[in-house]
This record gives structure tokens, sequence and C-alpha cells, in this order.
């Protein structure tokens, strides 16, 4: 691999706010197209800090910071990608589920699937399921990712997932639910499909639902 | 034995006659039904209201200043304190909350910096305000900020505290509480994208920041301790389900000190001092002992905290307090599956005392019933000397 995307890597590695500029600037002085500095830089190196988060030596602000570092390489690559581009692995939506305003635990998971090649459609916090199932309906998204925080929000889950029941699209898309106070039993009890512990468990969780669908 | 010989017991790990129990933080529906109570609505009825919503937001600013939010807070914390005396509970944790302020009838903001929505929970009852984010970008933002509020709050915070005491101090025993700690006051106010960025380059203005949210600090821990509270839960959300949120190491080196000052100053005054943090904390136990903390709360069950585990990690350097799941056992749990769940509990975290069971968290969904067979569980299994096969 060459230097430049090395460097890439090892600033997003090291959380280098000032070395991803030069590095990415690097890369595309040499002619490297944007895609695949985002292909084999910046997804790879994203695909290392899952496996440091994973094995406990990253910690949930490692996490964010990686991704507020990928950010300012993406702010440098976003207009340089062409409409022939695309690099995306497919669409999922994501949403904090109605009755919870919760932001973060949705905006990692965001981060991480973005990083790793998903077009990540996000709706935002307080979705009701009409708007959910119509931005499927709209995007073709085939997966879904609901967050909550607050367990009174819970019951919204099942509301989403028999709202995809009811327009008739439950077996086209796959839902996952994750978050502080989801678990197994949730997504047994309402009829999700999965539950992701974490950001990047759900990296894993989409790449497969994705093959599935 | 009576409630405060038994808490006293397990904070200082003594074997009480039974395991004790500490009540949840702030929730209205249980609070209201242990009473026998309707709810009140309050303010909140205004704020759902279009036509009264649209007065409020035009004369936010002056509500704020005739303290009408400051009255339903109050009214509630005397009422739960109330509740969980009647409800049995040994110990009660009790929160001066007097830090909101209205911006207008959708959105409340904080005297820290902290912007919240105004949200139901559920049952026609406005809950806990659900943090939004920060209202600061910058350094220079917070430096600016009017602190007049912020900087009275614990001499009110002592005058709350000594008429609680004085009300309630001989029938239960009191964990004095404040919001917020010093690791929520470092980010919240910013937000956690911003915050990871100041780690990296803002370093100098973090450690401004804790240091004065430490000042601050160490007199909310002289407003519980004067008022004669015999402890005091340090609020400090640092970890979510997974793990901590910072790496431990930094966590340590950034805010060590200034926690270990606040233990000792709590230590100094003769009072006992319990960190609270949701989430999975295994890998900080050995810093809250590090940083002087007698005991840790949460432990959250839907966090998959072992007690036994726990246990094992730490030994009986922490006093455990919390744990009880708030998600199923103790919101829509049986009567079998509230006792199976607390026979557990006890057998895991029980030997030796250093064991208060309680809600790990706060849930509009939490039972009365569910509560009392909580009690009930605790009579049948958390007689000490526990069997060794409870």
């Amino acid at each position: 691999m060459q230097d430049s995307m090395l460097a890439v890597q090892k600033a997003i590695l090291d959380f280098d706010f000032d070395a991803i500029d030069e590095a990415v600037r690097s890369c595309l002085d040499r002619g490297i197209p944007a895609w695949e500095i985002i292909r084999d830089g910046i997804s790879q190196a994203m695909v290392v800090v899952g496996d440091k988060f994973s094995s406990g030596e990253y910690f949930l602000a490692d996490l964010v910071m990686s991704g507020e570092v990928v950010e300012e390489a993406m702010a440098l690559l976003r207009d340089k990608l062409g409409t022939a581009d695309n690099f995306s692995k497919g669409q999922v939506i994501l949403a904090t589920v109605k009755g919870d305003l919760h932001d973060l635990g949705k905006s990692i998971v965001s981060m991480m699937l973005s990083a790793s090649g998903f077009e990540v459609i996000d709706l935002g916090v307080d979705v009701s399921e009409e708007k959910i199932v119509q931005a499927a309906k709209n995007s073709g998204a085939k997966a879904v990712g609901l967050t909550m925080l607050l367990t009174t929000a819970a019951s919204s889950v099942k509301n989403v997932v028999d709202a995809f029941i009811e327009a008739g699209m439950r077996d086209k898309v796959r839902i996952a639910i994750g978050g502080a106070s989801a678990n197994q039993r949730l997504a047994d009890e309402s009829g999700a499909d999965a539950y992701g512990e974490d950001a990047v468990k759900a990296v894993a969780l989409f790449d497969r639902f994705l093959q599935e669908v | 034995m009576d409630r405060h010989e038994r808490v006293r017991l397990a904070m200082e790990h003594q074997e009480p006659d039974k395991v004790p129990t500490l009540s949840p933080m702030d929730v209205q529906t249980y609070v209201y039904d242990a009473l026998d109570m309707p709810v009140p609505k309050n303010m909140y009825r205004y704020f759902i209201s279009p036509f009264w919503g649209r007065i409020i937001d035009k004369t936010a600013p002056f509500l704020n200043l005739i303290g009408s939010f400051e009255n339903d807070l109050r009214e509630f914390m005397v009422n739960k304190i109330k509740a969980d005396i009647k409800m049995g509970f040994d110990s009660t944790w009790n929160v001066y909350a007097n830090i909101f302020r209205l911006k207008d009838s959708k959105r409340m903001y904080d005297l820290w910096g902290r912007l919240y929505a105004i949200v139901d929970d559920g049952y026609g009852n406005m809950a806990t305000p659900s943090y939004l984010g920060g209202l600061f970008k910058s350094p220079q933002d917070w430096r600016t900020w009017n602190k007049k509020e912020w900087e009275a709050h614990p001499e009110k915070m002592y005058k709350y505290n000594d008429f609680i005491n004085k009300e309630f101090g001989k029938d239960i025993y009191i964990f004095g509480s404040h919001l917020y700690g010093l690791f929520e006051q470092a980010w919240q106010p910013f937000g956690f994208k911003t915050f990871v960025r100041f780690l990296r380059k803002q370093r100098p203005f973090l450690e401004e920041l804790i240091e004065y949210n430490k000042q601050w600090y160490l007199k909310c821990v002289d407003a519980s301790a004067d008022a004669g509270f015999p402890a005091i839960i340090y609020s400090d959300d640092m970890a979510f389900k997974n793990g901590p949120m910072l790496n431990p190491t930094m966590m340590d080196e950034l805010f060590g000190a200034a926690f270990q000052e606040i233990t000792d100053r709590a230590h100094k005054k003769g009072v006992k001092i319990v960190i609270h943090t949701d989430g999975y904390t295994k890998p900080l136990l050995k810093y809250f002992v590090k940083w002087g903390f007698d005991g840790h709360h949460a432990l959250e069950y839907n966090a998959n905290v072992d007690l036994a585990d726990f246990r094992e990690e730490i030994g009986h350097d922490l006093v455990f307090l919390g744990h009880l799941d708030i998600t199923h056992v103790l919101s829509f749990g049986s009567r079998e599956e509230v006792f199976e769940h607390m026979r557990e509990a006890i057998k895991k975290g029980g030997q030796g005392g250093g064991l208060i069971l309680g809600p790990c968290n706060s849930h509009a969904d939490i039972r009365v019933q569910n509560l009392k067979w909580m009690m009930e569980a605790i009579d049948e299994y958390g007689s000490y000397p526990l069997p060794m096969t409870t």
C-alpha cells in the first residue's frame, strides 16, 4: 500500500486532526481517486478502530474521535466523488424511535456505518413509525436501525415492526435495534430481526442484513 | 434494627439484620401511586396546552424569575421521600434538582448550559427533561456564560437539604445528591463530539473547566454534610452499556485528582460518598477505590453487571448499591420473577454485607406492587447471616 494511504490510516488511528488533512491532500495530489481513499484508507482504518473497540483497547470516546477525524477527511473528499463512484454497500435507515430524543448512540452508529461504506439515511430523533416506513418506501432501503435510550420508548419498536407489516413490506426490510434500553428480549418480543450491542457490531449486522435481503 | 443502623452497617461492610434498600431517584408514577394520590399536573398542564404554551413561550424569563417550576420540583421531592418512607425503603436518594429553567413551553435549559426537551413519561405526566445537547460551542461560550445562579446554587441546596433532614432525617437514611458530576459537566454542556475534540486540542481548557467545577462541587458536598445527611451519592454517568465512555487511564489522568479532593472533603466531614454511574463499569471499579469512593451505585442489570463477578474483581473495597432491573423485573415482572431476581442478587452480592438493593435507575413503568414484592423477597432471602446457598 502506498505511503500516503498508510498516512491516512495512521492519522485516523492516532486521532490526529492535523495529520489527516495533509494525508488526504497528499493522496489527492498523487492522483488517487477519492473513492479509493475512502475504500482503502478510511474504511480500512475504521475496521482496525472497530477491532480495537471490540477488544477493549479503544473506548467510546476513541470511536467518536476517530469518527471526527474521518469527518475532516470526508470534508475534503465529498466534492471529489463523481456520480459514477458508487462504492456504497447499500442504504441503511437510522432513527431514534418515537418518544426518545437521544442522539449520541445513533450518531456513533451512523458514523461507523458511513465510514464502513454504507449510505446512511438518518431520520433523526423521536421519529414516528409512519415516517420510517415512508423513508423505506421512498429510498428502497432494505435495512433499518432503531435506537433508544429510554426504556419508556421500547414499545415504539413494535409499532415500527407492525407498521412495516401493515404496509406489506416486512419481508423486504431487516430491522435491528440498539441502545441502552434495548436487548435481545425486546428484539424477540417486538418482532425485530436482531439486537446490536454496539456500533461496531452494528456494522457486521447490517453487512449480513444486506446480503440476506 | 432501624433503617439508619441497617444502612450504616451495610455501608461499613458489616452484616445488618437484613439487606437494606435504596429508593429510585425520580419516578412520579411510583411516588404518587405509593401515596394513593393522583400525579399533580402543575406546570406540565400549561406546557402541553397550545394556548398556555404560546403564553409560556413569551413569558419564560419571567416564569424563571418567580421560580414557578422550582415549586413543582420541591413538592415532588418532598412527596418522594414520603413515598419512600411509606413503602419501607431504608434509604432515599434525595436530589436538589432546582437547576432547570424554561426556555419556552417545549424546552428547558439548566444552569450549566444543557438544553432539554420537555417530555411525557408515557402516562400523561412530565418525565425528567430529556437532554438534547449543549448550549456551548467553545471555551469562550462557557467563560462568558452568566454563572450567577450557578454559584448561588450550593447555598440554596444547603437550605433545602437542611429542611429535608429536619423533616425526614429521623425516619429514613438520606443520601444527598447533586446534579451533575465533573465528567458530565465537562462534556454535556458542549456535546460529546466537541468534548472529544477538546481532549485532543483544548486540554488546558478542560483542566480549567474541571478545576472550576470541582470547587463548585466541594461546596455541594458541604451543603449535604453540613445539613446532616450521613452520605452522598456523587452522580456522574461515565459508562454506557458496554463499558466506560472514556479510557479509564485518561479519566484518571484528567479527573482523578479532583475526584479524590471531593471524596476527601466528604470523609473529613464524616460522610460516606458513593459514585453513581450507569453502564458496565467493571474496568472502572479499581479507579473508584483509588478515587476514594465508598460505594458504587447503579450496577445496571441491563448492562450485564454480574454482582458476583464485580465482587470478585473488587472484593469489599466498595459497597454495592442499586442493581435491580427496571426494564422488566420491577416494571412488568411477575411475583416469581421478582423473587428469583432478588434471590440471585442477594446470593451474588450479599455475603459479608456491603449490599444495598434498589431499582438501578428511574423508569416510569416501575410498579408499586413489584417494589412490595421486592421488599417481601428481602424478608424471604435477605436475612443475615445469609446461607451460603441462598
